[in-house]
């Protein structure tokens, strides 16, 4: 049971508060009982109440209930347990008192029922008569949207890129909005992103154009459907709004593979947070993306870590290079590895992305192992040069130049990271045989090694 | 590149502009002309704009070049001795300069110092962004060879070169922080270079430069200083001429400590003993006599004319009590063969007595010793009233000497704690800025022990007033004093909150020191 660390748990936390309340109650002192299992742990904390609290925790799913009425999950008690467990000796084993084992009783019920109800499909299966019309309704839709669209497109610029960079916010969300009634949710994020493109300070003119050129060639795309090959065809579907039913993709048959937990990074838009992994099969080569969500006070879930090898089926989304999966079976879990393999130099970074660029010409930002490159600062930007003495720059948004300068001295660097044919954005690096990875610390950025 | 603009970046003049105002150009639209035939296709201008500027952001992604140029590698950069502090420790120092605890930043360094090892360098740029210059200054092992190799390539990092040749120019040409760190750097190392790099700009530099660097003259002067600062005495700016006075007073060896005793020399007497046995000069009174209005060499020296309106005294008396504030206390014991409990008791018989003890106070401040810090603090506790004075006295002696004396003192009144002055020992050891050995973090749990038990507020104290105890105190001590008050003491007790913040605090620190040796 050695994957705790406590970091790991500090990573759990909803917030830096919560990590700092966790601390507190992380003593033994505090817990009337601490027991664990290689499955579970468990134990009582004297809160301000006369009972305690009683905290449980699945060591293996990550999953937690606290009889506390904390509205922040995980809670203190929950993080304070993870961490006791964490440092190895403080929570004894034994074997689970009846609150837990009620609870853990329950969790295998509940996962049985519903993977019973998986099982059976058919008798709940929806009306394909109606499902037809519902999707007729919704091409009707969205063939408005795209008039719409292309006719407010045409309107900016011929009326100029620089009326509509003086536009209110509202300009854009307006077009967004329409767009979310037309049942196009991704064409409504890309005209949503627009505005700040508008707003950027340098260089916003040919990322504005840029822009709203991809969204006039999405429009040609989708109404040219049948013409495009099948794997753009729905990469084109995908970028409207369509979405692809996970149920569906899990009868399909998935890559197993031993996958090695290569990248993550964390986002938050106003109402979602989104953490993508990447994945990378050790086996096949192949890398995989996976995406989870939290909303409000739920934490993002604490499927992988870095380095982790995941024995697992992985599914592919339907996709333009495919890229984004998801996990359909987990067979096991293998000892980290924090090594990198299947690095290129930047000449064929390039390659591969000009290649997949040609394939789907709306190909942002690709995933890509880097190296062996060497960093170096001129005029306060940070560039990447490779043994052929290549130099690409580094996303301006990267916040750890100087750390990455220092940390390399005169070695060289591996990274992982995400080239958008302009610039370079790490995500995980390795130096001397050690990973690091930004990360964010009572408000401060730093550049931390991968424990 | 160059005259050569691309088709899209034409494009994209044209759209800045809008169609409305500028018409599409003669040449072909497209990065290619083998696109030309899919926007062949009827639309309107606006759409063929747009297909053709996708098609030319495609074209160049897609192609861009790399930049050439071989990676400098950094043949200079230094290797890092020996084994470095644990990646935890850095995660420490992140959680301390973000905000928790800023106060243990100090201890931290001294910690990881002493352990002789120097942070993983990715950690140095976070350090050198913020932490301040005069703090990581002191402690070039931690930062280790790195940081100075990093702050030669960027301007806004200032490492104070630890073993590098101090530089001249940059005391020329530096900005004042920079200039500061260098003189205190050179002072440690070259005291007659020191004086003659402020003698080679001082006419130029502006008043609060020359206050600045006296004041680092000041933390530890030496007779050789008095030179310089004898003419200082007649600079054109007041805070200038009393910094200097202030640093000649310091050294009792100097002509201007000299003059200051001559002036103040006949005033003070113990009268005749009647029966003419020095045995009896315990009992004998202090004869003191004011003296007359200054001269213009006092003015020069640093005596001020005029008491501040805050204060209620005569002229007379203050002119003596600057006199007073001047000399050694130690001259007193000296002169008249007593030792200082004596004096001050002599002191305290006559009709000066308040203005005095200030007096005798700042003079202990100036010139520390043990015995007066302990005299004088037990009188101004013997005050029944707790005005803003006396606090000012009592945190002003408690800072006062060294770390072995400071330690000292708060022993000593740790022992001498009486009911009537118990709030003043809180006073005393919240200002002691000092590391309590054992014996004091006892003391200071027995008292606070006595505090607890006696509160009877309906209300709670803050959480953080018991921080300066938590920061200083003995960890293993402090950690096991605190666990048994806070089983003794639930929830709703008036001191429950500050002492589990005390509690957290001590065990942050006993996590930081076990991390730094790990």
């Amino acid at each position: 049971m050695g994957e705790w660390s406590s970091q790991r748990v500090e990573q759990m936390a909803p917030d830096g508060a919560a990590v700092k309340a966790a601390q507190s109650v992380a003593r033994p002192a505090k817990w009337k009982s601490l027991g664990c299992t290689d499955r579970l742990a468990w134990g009582e904390c004297q809160g301000s109440g006369k009972d305690p609290y009683q905290v449980r925790v699945d060591l293996v799913d990550v999953t937690y209930k606290c009889s506390c009425p904390s509205r922040k999950l995980p809670c203190k008690h929950a993080l304070g347990l993870l961490l006791l467990f964490a440092d190895g000796k403080s929570v004894p084993a034994g074997s689970p008192p009846a609150f837990v084992e009620e609870w853990s009783a329950n969790r295998a019920r509940r996962a049985e029922a519903k993977q019973k109800k998986e099982a059976e499909p058919a008798a709940t299966a929806p009306d394909p008569e109606a499902k037809a019309k519902r999707v007729e309704k919704r091409e009707n839709r969205i063939g408005a949207g795209l008039e719409q669209l292309e006719a407010w497109l045409a309107d900016i610029v011929s009326q100029g890129l620089a009326a509509a960079r003086a536009q209110p916010p509202a300009f854009w969300a307006q077009m967004s909005a329409r767009l979310v009634d037309a049942q196009a949710p991704g064409l409504a994020n890309r005209v949503e992103l627009l505005g700040d493109h508008a707003l950027a300070s340098a260089r916003w003119q040919p990322q504005l154009l840029r822009s709203l050129g991809e969204l006039q060639l999405l429009i040609d795309a989708y109404r040219n459907l049948e013409g495009l090959p099948p794997a753009l065809a729905s990469e084109v579907r995908t970028m409207i709004g369509w979405p692809q039913s996970q149920d569906e993709l899990r009868e399909r048959a998935g890559v197993r593979d031993i996958w090695q937990v290569v990248g993550r990074r964390q986002t938050q838009d106003q109402k979602l947070r989104v953490q993508q992994t990447w994945l990378r099969g050790t086996r096949g080569g192949q890398l995989a993306k996976v995406l989870e969500f939290a909303a409000g006070p739920v934490p993002l879930p604490v499927s992988y870590t870095l380095g982790q090898m995941v024995d697992a089926e992985m599914v592919y989304f339907d996709g333009c290079p495919p890229l984004r999966t998801l996990e359909k079976l987990r067979h096991g879990l293998e000892p980290r590895r924090l090594a990198m393999a299947g690095a290129t130099d930047i000449a064929g970074m390039q390659t591969t992305y000009a290649t997949a660029l040609a394939e789907n010409p709306w190909m942002g930002r690709a995933p890509n192992m880097l190296g062996p490159v060497n960093p170096v600062i001129e005029a306060d930007r940070l560039f990447l040069c490779d043994s052929a003495q290549r130099r690409i720059a580094v996303a301006e948004g990267f916040g750890h130049a100087w750390a990455l300068l220092a940390l390399a001295g005169s070695d060289s660097l591996q990274l992982f990271g995400e080239w958008d044919g302009l610039e370079f954005d790490p995500l995980t690096i390795e130096c001397r045989g050690a990973w690091y990875t930004p990360a964010q610390l009572a408000t401060l950025p730093i550049l931390s090694r991968v424990a | 590149m160059g005259a050569d603009i691309s088709p899209f970046a034409r494009l994209a003049a044209i759209a800045t502009l809008g169609t409305r105002r500028a018409p599409l150009p003669k040449e072909s639209p497209w990065p290619d002309d083998s696109l030309a035939p899919a926007g062949a296709e009827p639309a309107t201008r606006e759409t063929c704009l747009l297909r053709a500027a996708a098609a030319g952001a495609i074209w160049e992604r897609a192609g861009t070049r790399a930049g050439q140029g071989a990676a400098p590698l950094p043949r200079d950069f230094p290797a890092q001795a020996g084994r470095e502090l644990d990646e935890f420790a850095g995660w420490r120092l992140t959680r301390i300069l973000g905000g928790e605890y800023p106060y243990l930043l100090t201890e931290w360094f001294e910690a990881a110092a002493a352990t002789g090892r120097p942070l993983p360098p990715h950690w140095l740029p976070m350090v050198l962004d913020h932490v301040a210059p005069e703090v990581r200054a002191g402690f070039p092992t931690v930062l280790g060879p790195v940081a100075a190799w990093l702050a030669g390539r960027n301007s806004r990092w200032l490492v104070a070169p630890a073993g590098e040749e101090l530089s001249d120019a940059r005391w020329q040409e530096g900005s004042l922080e920079e200039r500061r760190l260098l003189l205190a750097a050179i002072r440690k190392r070259d005291r007659a270079r020191s004086l003659e790099w402020l003698r080679s700009t001082w006419e130029s530099d502006a008043p609060e430069a020359r206050e600045a660097f006296l004041g680092l003259l000041t933390a530890d002067l030496a007779a050789d200083d008095e030179p310089f600062l004898e003419p200082v005495l007649d600079d054109k700016r007041k805070p200038v001429r009393l910094a200097a006075a202030d640093a000649l007073a310091r050294l009792p060896e100097s002509a201007h400590a000299r003059r200051m005793l001559a002036r103040l020399e006949p005033l003070i007497e113990f009268e005749a003993a009647s029966g003419g046995m020095l045995a009896k000069l315990r009992k004998r009174k202090l004869r003191i006599e004011l003296p007359t209005a200054p001269d213009k060499a006092a003015l020069r020296d640093g005596i001020e004319a005029k008491p501040p309106a805050s204060r209620k005294i005569g002229e007379r008396a203050f002119w003596l009590s600057q006199l007073v504030a001047m000399v050694p206390p130690s001259h007193w014991c000296r002169r008249f063969d007593c030792d200082a409990q004596t004096f001050l008791d002599a002191v305290l018989a006559t009709d000066y007595a308040s203005e005095l003890l200030g007096a005798l106070t700042q003079a202990t401040v100036r010139h520390p010793q043990g015995e007066w810090s302990q005299a004088l603090t037990r009188a101004w506790m013997a005050s029944t009233q707790e005005t803003t004075e006396v606090l000012a006295a009592l945190h002003d002696l408690a800072m006062t000497g060294s770390p072995a004396e400071r330690a000292t003192l708060l022993e000593q009144i740790l022992r001498d704690t009486k009911p009537a002055n118990a709030s003043y020992i809180s006073h005393v050891l919240d200002a002691a800025e000092l590391q309590w050995n054992a014996t004091i973090t006892q003391l200071a749990m027995d008292h606070l022990a006595g505090i607890v038990a006696s509160a009877k507020e309906n209300w709670s104290h803050s959480r953080n007033s018991l921080d300066a105890w938590a920061r200083r105190c003995d960890i293993d001590i402090g950690a096991h004093r605190a666990a048994a008050l806070l089983d003794k003491y639930g929830d709703g007790h008036c001191w429950r909150n500050a002492l589990e913040q005390f509690n957290d605090i001590v065990a942050f620190r006993a996590a930081m020191h076990k991390e730094l040796t790990k």
